[in-house]
C-alpha cells in the first residue's frame, strides 16, 4: 500500500490540494476501519446464528419434534 | 420537484488517494447530490478485505449526532440494522479492495436534501458494484438513510476510504439542485 493521500477540493475558488496524510489521521483510520469490521463480522455472526436457529425450528417442525424456546421464538410473532 | 441540477465541483483522481473532500460548499443551493465512481482500493488487511467501503461525513470535527439504518445485500445474504454513529455514515456503502475480485468498480450516490437548511439533516445514500468479468463475483449492493441531528449548515461534504488509497481516474462530482 502507498502512504494515503486526501484530496480536498475547494467548491469557492475551484483549486484542489493533494496532501499527505499525518501519522495521527492514518492511525485514526486504521483504528475505524479495524473497530467497523469487526462490528460488522459480528452482526454476520448473529445474523447467520438467527438464519440457524430459523433452519433448525422448520426441521423440527417437519419432523413433529419439540421446539426448543429459542427456536420457538424464531416462529411467534 | 427541484428543476435545475449544477455542478459545483469534480474531482477525477490523477493521484492515488485515500478521501476526497468537497470544501467550502456554496450555500445557494436547495439540495447536494455526490457522486462516485471508485476503482478498487489498495487495502492492507485481507482478513477485513469484505468489509472494505466509502465512509461518508459531512462538515469537519463532527463526533456525535449521526444515526442511520442501512440496508445492504450480495446476492445470497441480507443484512439490515438500524444504528447511531460517531462521525460518518458508512454501511453499506461498498467500494472494493485490491485483494478481491477482478475489475469491479463501485457506483456511489448521496443524496442530501435541504443541506444549508435550519433543521436536522439528512441523508440518502445507495451503492452498487459492477463486475465486468464473466464471473461477476462479489458485487454486493446496499442503500442508507442518514440523520445528521445537528440544525448548523453543511459546508463539507467528505468520502473516505477504508484504510489506502482509491486508484487514479476514480471520479467524484458534487451537484447543487435549486427548486426554483
Amino acid at each position: 500500500m502507498t502512504n494515503p493521500t486526501k484530496v480536498i477540493v475547494n467548491c469557492e475558488t475551484g483549486e484542489t490540494e493533494v496532501l499527505p496524510l499525518t501519522a495521527e489521521e492514518i492511525a485514526q483510520m486504521e483504528a475505524d476501519a479495524l473497530a467497523a469490521a469487526e462490528a460488522e463480522a459480528a452482526r454476520e455472526a448473529e445474523a447467520e446464528a438467527l438464519a440457524a436457529l430459523k433452519a433448525s425450528a422448520r426441521a423440527k417442525l417437519v419432523a413433529g419434534q419439540p421446539l426448543t424456546e429459542e427456536e420457538a421464538a424464531t416462529l411467534v410473532i | 420537484m427541484a428543476n435545475t441540477y449544477t455542478l459545483i465541483a469534480s474531482s477525477v483522481l490523477t493521484v492515488a488517494t485515500s478521501s476526497v473532500t468537497f470544501s467550502s460548499v456554496p450555500q445557494t443551493f436547495t439540495d447536494l447530490v455526490l457522486k462516485a465512481s471508485i476503482g478498487k482500493e489498495d487495502y492492507y488487511n485481507p482478513s477485513f478485505d469484505q468489509y472494505v467501503r466509502a465512509w461518508i461525513s459531512v462538515n469537519t470535527n463532527v463526533v456525535s449526532g449521526i444515526s442511520g439504518t442501512f440496508m445492504q445485500g450480495n446476492g445470497t445474504a441480507v443484512l439490515s440494522a438500524r444504528e447511531t454513529e460517531t462521525q460518518w455514515w458508512e454501511k453499506g456503502i461498498f467500494t472494493e479492495s485490491n485483494s478481491n475480485g477482478a475489475n469491479i468498480l463501485s457506483s456511489i450516490e448521496a443524496y442530501i436534501p435541504n443541506y444549508a437548511g435550519s433543521g436536522y439533516k439528512l441523508i440518502s445514500v445507495d451503492s452498487a458494484q459492477e463486475n465486468n468479468t464473466a464471473s461477476g463475483d462479489t458485487t454486493r449492493v446496499g442503500a442508507y438513510s442518514g440523520l445528521y441531528s445537528n440544525t448548523v449548515a453543511i459546508s463539507d461534504v467528505r468520502l473516505l476510504g477504508t484504510y489506502g488509497n482509491w486508484p487514479v481516474g476514480s471520479s467524484f462530482y458534487l451537484y447543487g439542485i435549486k427548486n426554483s
